[in-house]
């Protein structure tokens, strides 16, 4: 007998397009923010009020995730001047921000407040990083360390690396492959204002740049920055008093996992991902298949991760991975795009609020590029996307679905469609 | 014998047999009593049928390379000993360890081959505690 039986988690279809995001907002993405988490917090969620039109009224929810780097929600509204009906902060890095959308869904249906704005403020370059530095490294080694910090391992990247390199052993996947993922995202990026890393590279540079842990070149890797990120949300029938069209929530995955989540590379095939098991809440709550999506956000902490994300989900077939991210269906005015922004590994660091804040503008067809300006904040796109500083908004963007990643044994997502 | 400078686990109740063991080069795995599966890591619950009623046997110490990896980049007193490989080792009783892989060149990681056979070794790091690594045979 096992104890991991196949659970029936579907939620009945109740919840679907029954809440929106109506407001998205963030800071500069920097190297050194010279601010607390606190002021860069209360400055993301003012951004996102305004691009909502909303004053502190009209918030009454308030949700975070954090690693102990930021600030909980209470400081930051009381600086902002809003009185809450709800609010919590929890711990958690990669994958949380769909994780917290469908929590936020969950507070409203019960009636505990009206709108959520969701932050994830963070100084990732210039406080806490990712890896084995600082208090992280003065821990006893106990639990799970005595299996992981005793041989040597303290990063993500460490601890993930073994997933790839047997990816690449089973699928023949290249290491020009996964390259891609950073040239096309870097390509995107380039039509980024707000883009921390704006040059393009090429799959060269990608191979060229030093190894941080084989199969990972430095350039597989995401950028750390400081900045916050802001995501209001709200039911279907508020989602239309503001100012954009609203993105309206089809299905949300939150924190959902594989096997023996503790150890997860301890059982079965290493380099299925949580997408694998995901898919069947995501897809079938929304009511539609991966041909449906026009656009994806997978998560890109690594090359690697989009990669196996995309496969997983069904976008193409387990180990067709390599193929399906270089053969330019994830580029601007390809089939498929993937992270306009630039993601992790150009835009900025945000444990996954900035793909979920793209989409959203995807959605409304008022991406912010450097497209001409016709006066009340919209601009006339060009989908002219081959040289840096061009557009970026995407042609026909109806249905878009973010893929955030926690490990591997780990994953959420979710759906939006245009309202 | 030379000071041993990387991290050193402190052992806990559940996995005190292991490192009795390991002080002595054997490799001790808990097996259940009930559903007779060997898991890794030590724990007070089988996760297989949930029988409470677990044993240490004498591993085989032996197993092959599931996946490894070349970390080029360390902390503390691994950083040192930069580059070296890690990997994932598919126990002959089942399960999987995690380890430092020894017997093979990280400037020359296309010779490293998954499915390879590996045995375990065990150095000494204090007076309480020895730690397994694996080699390739
Ligand atoms: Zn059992």
């Amino acid at each position: 007998m096992s104890q991991q039986v196949e659970a029936d988690v579907s939620t009945g279809h109740y919840l679907r397009d029954k809440y929106a995001i109506v407001g998205v907002g963030e800071t500069t993405y920097t190297r050194g923010s010279g601010r607390t988490t606190r002021a860069l917090g209360t400055w993301a969620i003012r951004n996102a009020m305004q691009d909502a039109g909303m004053q502190p009224s009209d918030i009454d929810g308030m949700l975070s995730y954090s690693n102990n780097d930021s600030t909980p929600s209470p400081m930051l509204a009381g600086d902002l001047g809003i009185r809450l009906n709800f609010y919590m902060d929890v711990y958690g890095g990669g994958s949380s921000t769909e994780a917290l959308i469908g929590i936020a869904i969950g507070v409203i249906e019960a009636g505990m407040c009206k709108t959520v704005a969701i932050f994830r403020a963070m100084n990732g370059f210039s406080q806490v990083r990712i890896g084995g530095t600082g208090a992280r490294a003065a821990a006893p080694v106990s639990g799970d360390g005595l299996h992981a910090r005793t041989y040597g391992w303290m990063s993500a990247g460490q601890s993930f690396s073994q997933s790839f390199m047997r990816h690449m052993y089973d699928y023949g996947t290249t290491p020009e492959q996964l390259a891609m993922v950073k040239v096309i995202h870097s390509e995107h990026a380039s039509n980024n204002p707000k883009a921390y890393y704006k040059d393009r590279v090429s799959v060269d540079d990608v191979l060229n740049s030093r190894f941080i842990v084989k199969p990972l070149h430095l350039l597989d890797c995401c950028v750390e920055t400081d900045n916050a990120t802001c995501i209001i949300i709200t039911s279907a029938d508020r989602a239309y008093d503001w100012k954009h069209t609203p993105a309206r929530i089809l299905s949300v995955v939150g924190r959902c996992c594989k096997p023996r989540i503790d150890m997860h590379y301890q059982h079965g095939p290493i380099s299925t991902v949580a997408g694998h098991y995901a898919k069947d809440i995501l897809f079938p709550n929304a009511g539609l298949g991966p041909e449906d999506i026009d656009m994806t956000g997978a998560y890109d902490a690594f090359t690697f991760t989009t990669m196996l994300q995309l496969e997983d989900y069904g976008f193409c077939a387990k180990g067709e991975g390599g193929q399906y991210v270089s053969d330019g269906t994830m580029r601007l005015g390809g089939r498929r795009p993937n992270n306009t922004s630039g993601g992790h590994l150009c835009e900025g660091y945000t444990h996954g609020m900035n793909m979920v804040i793209e989409n959203v503008r995807q959605l409304r067809g008022e991406i912010d590029d450097s497209c001409p300006e016709t006066g009340d904040g919209k601009r006339t796109h060009t989908y002219d996307y081959s040289t840096p500083g061009g557009c970026r908004q995407a042609k026909d963007v109806n249905v878009t679905a973010n893929l955030g990643w926690a490990m591997p044994g780990t994953g959420s997502a979710m759906i939006m469609r245009k309202g | 014998m030379a000071e041993y400078t990387k991290p050193i686990p402190e052992p806990d109740p559940d996995s005190a047999p292991f490192w009795e063991g390991a002080k002595e080069g054997k490799l001790m795995l808990p097996r259940c009593v009930k559903c007779n599966r060997v898991h890794w890591y030590p724990r007070l619950i089988c996760p297989h049928c949930h029988s409470m009623d677990i044993e240490w046997i004498e591993g085989s110490g032996e197993g092959w390379i599931h996946t490894f990896a070349v970390q080029h980049r360390a902390f503390g007193g691994w950083a040192e000993e930069t580059p070296f490989v890690t990997a994932y080792i598919d126990l002959k009783e089942g399960d999987r360890m995690f380890t430092v892989l020894r017997g093979v060149d990280p400037n020359k990681p296309e010779e490293i081959k998954c499915g390879a056979p590996v045995k375990v070794e065990f150095e000494k790091a204090s007076d309480d505690v020895s730690i397994a690594f694996w080699r390739a045979v």
